[in-house]
């Protein structure tokens, strides 16, 4: 039997549509990057319907597509995005100016499990332990790699993170 | 606790939080106007997502799969269980009266996921029967008093099953014990269809494996004291019935 994608579309496209353009910040490839998250939800069902929480795995998965396609841009410096979105994202824990930055920084990581936890963390707000739930790791792993980053950053604070005040 | 996530705020719009987690998460919205306003964020982001129309790629990949209901029709040949007069969940009848609605209390909004089950993946599930067809649920999954469930199991390594219920009131009702695989069939259909009752709140729902027979006392009480029967394997579904 096979998901019914439309049905999940309707019922989380909302999220994965604001995620991608949290992310990406064009309009145009957040709606690219949506579509292809549900694709690769039709290709990949079986993995999903183990999940206990649909809209984590979703989150994840939205988020690894997002990162594929910064990737992409980073080899491709012509086709570099910098737009706002026309319907603003407010529900992350940075601005959108401040989303940027951090991400141009996590861009330059080679680790992609190290970018994920460091996005989730500052833009998401999540716990050291959330972080580890939906990476698969363990609380003290995402600690360890947050406090790596930091550490890197202490003799030249970006501006994103004085808007870290939680 | 500093804020809530962006994903736990999106949990919580799905109705995938268990009641401790909601608790917790509306207390600190009610004290806290920046999570408060990212709530409303998602919301809004929701009503304008409404408003567009679904992609087609999307509804491409929608159709390819049109033939997964064909299950359906084996509710003609359901089983009658004995039933309790005082049951918090009735056992209807296929081709019963019929509650004249969908149950749900916004059908577009209902996923077409398979349910996740404690512990184990894939191994049973609930749908909402709809004047559309059957619909899957989701755990957690909001259904209205009235609502037509039928649930379904991934036919398992045990002689056994017995089917169980809880809600909000603690109450724990065994619905009875029968032969695990009564056809060839991967997915066997529980021999009875369920009617929500007009209690709201969590409505739970038990599948326990076992290899010999349990007794109706041993599984309520396990049920009832641990959620889950020891020495078997327990398969739960939340749903919360709302108006």
């Amino acid at each position: 039997m096979s998901l019914d994608v439309e049905q999940l579309y309707r019922r989380y496209g909302d999220m994965v549509l604001g995620r991608c353009r949290s992310l990406l910040r064009n309009d145009a490839e957040a709606q690219e990057a949506m579509q292809e998250v549900f694709l690769r939800l039709h290709r990949y069902q079986d993995s999903f319907r183990g999940e206990a929480s649909p809209t984590t795995y979703l989150y994840k998965i939205t988020t690894t597509t997002c990162l594929n396609r910064m990737r992409t841009r980073r080899r491709k410096p012509e086709e570099l995005y910098d737009e706002p979105p026309s319907i603003p994202c407010e529900d992350t824990m940075l601005t959108s100016t401040g989303t940027r930055e951090l991400l141009q920084q996590v861009m330059g990581l080679a680790d992609e499990g190290t970018q994920q936890a460091l996005i989730h963390h500052y833009v998401d707000g999540m716990t050291h332990r959330e972080v580890g739930e939906v990476l698969g790791i363990s609380a003290a792993a995402v600690r360890k790699r947050i406090s790596t980053f930091r550490n890197r950053l202490k003799n030249n604070p970006p501006t994103w993170l004085q808007e870290v005040d939680w | 606790m500093s804020h809530l996530s962006t994903l736990m705020l999106h949990r919580y719009r799905y109705g995938e939080l268990d009641e401790g987690e909601t608790a917790t998460l509306r207390t600190h919205l009610g004290e806290c106007e920046r999570c408060q306003a990212r709530l409303q964020a998602q919301e809004n982001q929701r009503a304008a997502f409404e408003l567009t129309p679904v992609p087609e790629a999307i509804r491409a990949i929608s159709k390819q799969a049109e033939n997964r209901t064909a299950w359906w029709a084996r509710w003609q040949v359901w089983l009658v269980p004995a039933l309790g007069a005082a049951a918090v969940v009735m056992l209807a009848l296929p081709g019963g009266p019929s509650t004249g609605t969908d149950g749900l209390k916004d059908p577009e909004r209902v996923p077409h996921e398979r349910v996740q089950t404690k512990g184990a993946k894939d191994l049973f599930e609930a749908w909402l029967e709809t004047e559309r067809g059957p619909r899957p649920l989701a755990n957690g999954a909001e259904v209205e008093p009235g609502a037509r469930i039928q649930l379904r199991y991934r036919k398992p390594p045990h002689s056994w099953v017995t089917f169980a219920g809880s809600d909000n009131s603690g109450k724990v009702e065994v619905y009875g014990t029968f032969p695990a695989a009564e056809s060839e069939q991967d997915w066997q259909t529980v021999p009875f269809a369920l009617t929500l009752d007009d209690v709201l709140g969590v409505q739970n729902f038990y599948a326990v494996f076992t290899h010999d027979p349990p007794t109706p006392e041993s599984v309520h009480n396990s049920l009832k004291k641990e959620g889950q029967v020891p020495g078997a394997e327990t398969e739960t579904i939340r749903l919360h019935k709302v108006r």
